[in-house]
């Protein structure tokens, strides 16, 4: 097995473990609406850490121009839900499906870290449209169902449009990276 | 009344054969929830498209073919406007997936 075909089946593994959560208990975990933000925080975290390795290593501006947008929406969405969290008074609290997140990532984040040029970009591209599905779908599926807090629920419905714009983005530039 | 007749010398040619109208009307396009909307506007030539940022990323407006003009950032909540002098086809460099029109009517 190379080690292209390792990486896809980590990032695979670790970018849709939100994905089969649900199907693995029969029913979504549950969570608080601390535990909730929490999930939202991490998950827009890890994207900015990937965003940020894609610019320290890649050479093409596609990849670092896409990386840089990353880095700036999903930082306005942090400060979005920090803002909101401060003022309902809820602290984000760690969990399960955050942790998970963590742990896979830093997976993710080994396997982009052993390539470089080409190879790494399109690693990158690749696990920013699958960590995108996920995402979208975890946010569908189980965040948006566990939120009990109104002005919460809200929030995590207006960035799924910009996480649809961003995947369709990622697989727009997987596209122009594969023709070249 | 020679008062008067000069004030219309005056005025006509105001209001006729320029290529920008006296009272140009503003046409706004919302970008809100990753998108230009109304997604086309039609105006005449000359007058004024504003676009105001509803969204809680930074986005731009920006001609698509060549890049003729663009706004830079338009942060969240912000606004940018543009007088019309032809139609065109624009996009959001940040987002490409981000599309919009400027038809003029004849």
């Amino acid at each position: 097995m190379n080690m292209f075909k390792t990486f896809k089946q980590v990032a695979i593994a670790g970018c849709c473990a939100l994905i089969t959560l649900p199907a693995i208990g029969q029913e979504n975990p549950k969570l608080s609406d601390a535990e909730v933000a929490s999930v939202a925080v991490t998950a827009n975290q890890i994207d900015i850490s990937a965003a940020k390795l894609a610019q320290k290593k890649s050479k093409n501006p596609e990849i670092t121009k896409f990386a840089e947008t990353m880095i700036n929406d999903h930082q306005a969405v942090i400060d979005q839900a920090s803002a909101l969290v401060k003022k309902l008074g809820v602290a984000p609290k760690d969990n399960d499906v955050s942790r998970k997140l963590l742990a896979d990532a830093k997976k993710t984040e080994e396997a982009l870290m052993a390539k470089s040029g080409p190879e790494f970009d399109t690693a990158y591209i690749e696990n920013e449209v699958a960590y995108h599905k996920a995402v979208i779908s975890a946010i569908n599926g189980l965040l948006i169902p566990e939120t009990e807090n109104q002005e919460l629920k809200e929030l995590l419905q207006n960035v799924l449009p910009a996480f649809n714009a961003h995947l369709e983005h990622a697989e727009m530039v997987k596209k122009q990276i594969a023709a070249k | 009344m020679l008062t008067r007749n000069l004030l219309l010398l005056v005025l006509i040619p105001l209001f006729t054969g320029s290529d920008v109208g006296v009272n140009p009307k503003v046409h706004t396009v919302e970008i809100k929830g990753m998108k230009f909307l109304p997604a086309e506007v039609r105006v005449k030539k000359g007058d004024i498209v504003l676009w105001i940022n509803k969204d809680m990323v930074v986005h731009n407006v920006t001609e698509e073919k060549s890049r003729a003009w663009t706004s830079q950032a338009i942060p969240a909540g912000k606004s940018w406007k543009m007088v019309v002098k032809q139609s065109d086809a624009y996009f959001c460099t940040l987002h490409p997936v981000m599309k919009g029109k400027i038809r003029i009517l004849n």
